[in-house]
């Protein structure tokens, strides 16, 4: 997990991911941001520029990497979010951009940005952890879970209908729609997932199998 | 850059952030429009005339910033052409068509490439006017009987009015500090006023 | 002389859209084609991907800039692709445009 920016956000983030025994790097220009962690820290710590190049292999970057671009300035985010996708092959990456209006053009080169007026600890690491077998909600009286994943190439050029998958939502470029059981999946597009975990299991493996096809 | 491309009959939109340089920059040019705005914002490149401009030039002091500004000028206005300057040499890999840059300008690097184009090895060339062509940039390559090899730079007989400002070596810039010894193959850059390419000569290159 | 009447094409049921002959560069457009061409280019610090998309008019270009594929996008998929495109010697190219996958 490499985070950029160690301001109230991602110190938050670096603390809570390390107490849930994740291995933590977090990077920030300024050593003294690093205060902000507190003693108790357990992760690393590395100052430097977060899309130098250089600096993200010293942070131990790789494709199975988590990158979380939380610094104060929006471009940075978006340099530190390409520079990890595009370059080492990151694919769980998730930018903060202050600006709405912005964040609906990155979307577009392939950015997941969280890009809410209360964007919060909260909401980057369910953005973050949409790829890890989360569940956000669930019916107390029936089995049913509420999950959002996003779409990966292996399901891209898939109608709804035959993933056989409940998806009851999809934000798709920084807007949401309500899908037809037709709509056509996309890579990159957040699916709000409805069913039971042998389901949504189901649902995961398709995800990840390696079978693109078309 | 505005002053000058208008010379040349273009329209120049220029935006910055900073209302006390917008304020401070006042031109009588009828030609030069200057918009006060975060060139990262639609809005902002909108009211600047990006949907029709032949030419976007990200010439802030912020890489990250000229970078975004050239996406942004690329794919939501298809500007023909757009210029970025790059600030820091690090960051030079990522100003190409990954961030809809066409042409980049990288002041750092713009003397190190024009001194590795083939320079004449012992001939003193001018490779830039300054001031309004009160002072000039000069580059020699020393060649085996240049007078300078062996020398230190501060005992180099060089005009008064000039001075070394950078030493290329096997493609590194070498600083010039007093006791920096020449080489053979040393391209020296000296930067002079006044008329003492004579002077230069006879301490570089050797008596004519 | 007999004629036989001419059926709508498939792109022209889709409304909103412009024939890629009718696009005027540098103007938000739909257009709705299929892909005929597809080149990726995977040089590890530049990579992309330009696709051509035909419809009964024409053929324009859309890229994309630091990917080497896009899930789904492939020889004979029919694709939305809305955008600002500039026309380069006659041939018009969008960057990084919006796109909508077609059955």
């Amino acid at each position: 997990m490499i985070i950029v920016g160690c301001g109230r956000v991602g110190s938050s983030l670096a603390r809570q991911l390390t107490a849930e025994g994740h291995d933590v790097v977090i990077i920030d220009r300024n050593t003294a941001a690093f205060r902000r962690l507190g003693d108790d820290y357990s992760g690393r710590t590395l100052t430097g520029i977060g899309f130098d190049r250089e600096l993200l292999i010293a942070a131990g970057i790789t494709k199975d990497s988590a990158v979380m671009a939380v610094t104060s300035g929006d471009n940075s985010n978006i340099l530190i979010a390409r520079v990890a996708r595009e370059m080492f092959g990151v694919q769980q990456v998730v930018a903060r951009i202050y600006d709405p209006r912005r964040a609906a053009i990155y979307e577009r080169v392939g950015i997941s940005t969280v890009a809410t007026v209360a964007w919060t600890t909260k909401r980057i690491l369910r953005a973050i952890l949409a790829q890890q077998g989360s569940v956000d909600w669930t019916d107390p009286s029936s089995c049913y879970h509420l999950a959002e994943r996003r779409i990966t190439p292996s399901l891209a050029g898939h109608s709804i209908e035959s993933t056989g998958a409940n998806i009851i939502l999809i934000n798709r470029s920084g807007t949401a729609q309500l899908p037809m059981p037709s709509t056509v999946l996309q890579e990159g597009d957040g699916a709000h997932v409805l069913g039971t975990t042998e389901q949504l299991e189901d649902f995961d493996r398709l995800l990840a199998s390696k079978q693109g096809g078309h | 850059m505005a002053e000058e491309l208008s010379k040349f009959g273009h329209s120049i939109f220029i935006v910055d952030n900073d209302p006390k340089a917008v304020s401070r920059t006042t031109t009588g040019n009828p030609l030069v429009t200057i918009i006060l705005g975060d060139g990262c914002e639609i809005d902002t490149l909108t009211k600047a005339g990006a949907n029709d401009a032949d030419v976007v030039a990200a010439v802030t002091g912020d890489d990250e910033d000229n970078l975004v500004v050239s996406l942004l000028a690329k794919q939501e206005f298809a500007v023909p052409r757009v210029v970025a300057r790059v600030n820091y040499p690090s960051n030079e890999w990522m100003f190409n068509s990954m961030w809809g840059v066409d042409v980049s300008v990288s002041t750092p690097h713009l003397l190190t490439a024009l001194v590795e184009e083939a320079v004449a090895i012992g001939s003193l060339v001018k490779l830039l006017s300054l001031d309004h062509g009160k002072a000039g940039l000069n580059e020699v390559t020393l060649a085996p009987q240049s007078p300078a090899i062996g020398s230190t730079v501060a005992n180099l007989k060089l005009p008064r009015e000039s001075a070394v400002v950078a030493i290329i070596r096997d493609g590194h810039v070498v600083v010039p500090a007093p006791d920096i010894v020449l080489l053979e193959g040393d391209e020296v850059l000296v930067l002079a006023t006044g008329d003492v390419e004579a002077e230069l000569g006879r301490a570089l290159i050797g008596p004519k | 002389m007999f004629g036989r009447k001419k059926q709508p094409s498939a792109e022209a049921v889709i409304a909103g859209t412009t024939p890629i002959a009718d696009v005027v560069a540098r103007t938000t457009v739909t257009i709705v084609g299929q892909v005929v061409r597809m080149q990726s280019q995977s040089a590890v610090e530049l990579p992309s991907l330009v696709v051509s998309i035909k419809d009964s008019s024409g053929t324009a270009n859309a890229s994309w800039t630091g990917r080497r594929s896009l899930g789904g996008i492939a020889l004979g998929r029919r694709v939305i692709i809305t955008g600002v495109a500039t026309r380069t010697s006659g041939l018009l190219t969008f960057v990084n445009p919006e796109y909508e996958l077609l059955l």
